[in-house]
């Protein structure tokens, strides 16, 4: 918890501005424990490798939860913890298997707009995680960010 | 329908196809509401945060969540459906056994009708989650789900011959208010021999 906490306030947010990039490490430890131990999902393809080969892919893969909560996790971390999440909408492309010499998921966003609504702060931002074989997730999310008025 | 489809869609004239109108019923309908496996606890929360690394004091700092306009610790909201996935036992019943905890509800129905036409892989594709309120230890999120809509003939994607579906999730607190609303798309398809090389080029 040694991380700094720091707010981004609607003010100092302009469209089209782009969120520093970050970078996971996507290997069998994130993906089973991910699956099971944070998303409490059992599906075997997501932990088995033999289950998931048997299924006809190359290997075991991340699970939907995980890929939306560490994007999630990637743009709430950015705008600090007096922001608040509203919407979430992601779609999957290549999945993300763990890889021998190490696959690597690179988080990247922007802000695309800015606007207020029902008597809130809005930024829509577009996101996207790319892995080694190409973009895993892409989306879009809304936020609600606190104002210094 | 008709001439809705004017190109002919993919379809491999020697495999069996799912047959659309065996599930057409099953668009729009809903399961009754179902409980949680388990309330929302603090340790479930540090978990997500361990994995996501999530640093929000709202999730892990009782203190500063105290002090906060909600008045103690919360989840993280892209967490709401962990606790509607059943538990260890139930869920390798339903993947590996194919025993499912209650064969009536329609997405049941429509698991057991694919996998029967021979569409045993299955894998999430999209998702879109709208939040409506926190979520905070010591509250039971309960949901309902049901299918929004069935694709009606065969999709030639990357993990072979599918179709895709829509689930709609909703997940009410104790109090009854709701906290979320979800849909899911799944992808079910039929694994080809090896998908494997698929991959390396």
């Amino acid at each position: 918890m040694a991380e700094e906490i720091k707010d981004i306030y609607w003010e100092d947010v302009k469209e089209k501005y782009d969120l520093p990039q970050k970078t996971r490490v996507i290997d069998t430890t994130i993906i089973a424990a991910g699956a099971m131990w944070a998303s409490h999902d059992f599906m075997p393809v997501h932990h088995d490798r033999d289950f998931a080969q048997g299924k006809g892919a190359p290997d075991i893969f991340m699970n939907i939860l995980t890929s939306n909560g560490i994007l999630a996790s990637y743009l709430e971390q950015w705008a600090g913890p007096a922001a608040k999440m509203k919407t979430m909408q992601i779609s999957l492309q290549v999945p993300n298997f763990p890889e021998k010499d190490g696959n690597k998921m690179d988080m990247n966003a922007r802000v695309t707009k800015k606007y207020e609504e029902g008597g809130e702060h809005l930024i829509e931002l577009a996101f996207s995680g790319d892995n080694n074989l190409g973009p895993h997730i892409v989306g879009t999310a809304v936020m609600a960010l606190p104002t210094k008025g | 329908m008709g001439k809705k489809y004017e190109v002919k869609p993919f379809n491999s004239p020697l495999e069996e196809s799912l047959d659309y109108s065996l599930v057409a019923d099953l668009v729009g309908k809903f399961s009754p509401q179902r409980d949680p496996h388990d309330e929302v606890s603090e340790s479930d929360i540090r978990h997500w945060c361990e994995v996501m690394h999530d640093a929000n004091p709202l999730y892990r700092d009782t203190e500063y969540a105290r002090n906060s306009e909600y008045g103690g610790m919360i989840a993280p909201p892209a967490m709401v459906q962990a606790w509607s996935l059943g538990s260890m036992k139930t869920a390798l019943n339903q993947f590996v056994e194919e025993k499912l905890a209650f064969p009536d509800d329609p997405n049941n129905r429509l698991t057991e009708q694919v996998v029967k036409a021979g569409y045993t892989g299955v894998m999430a594709t999209a998702q879109v989650q709208t939040y409506k309120a926190p979520i905070k230890p010591g509250d039971t999120i309960y949901f309902k789900l049901g299918v929004s809509q069935i694709s009606e003939y065969d999709h030639f994607t990357r993990q072979g011959v599918g179709r895709y579906y829509m689930i709609v999730y909703t997940f009410e607190n104790q109090d009854g208010e709701e906290v979320c609303f979800c849909t899911f798309r799944v992808l079910v398809y039929k694994p080809p021999a090896s998908t494997r090389k698929l991959y390396k080029g």
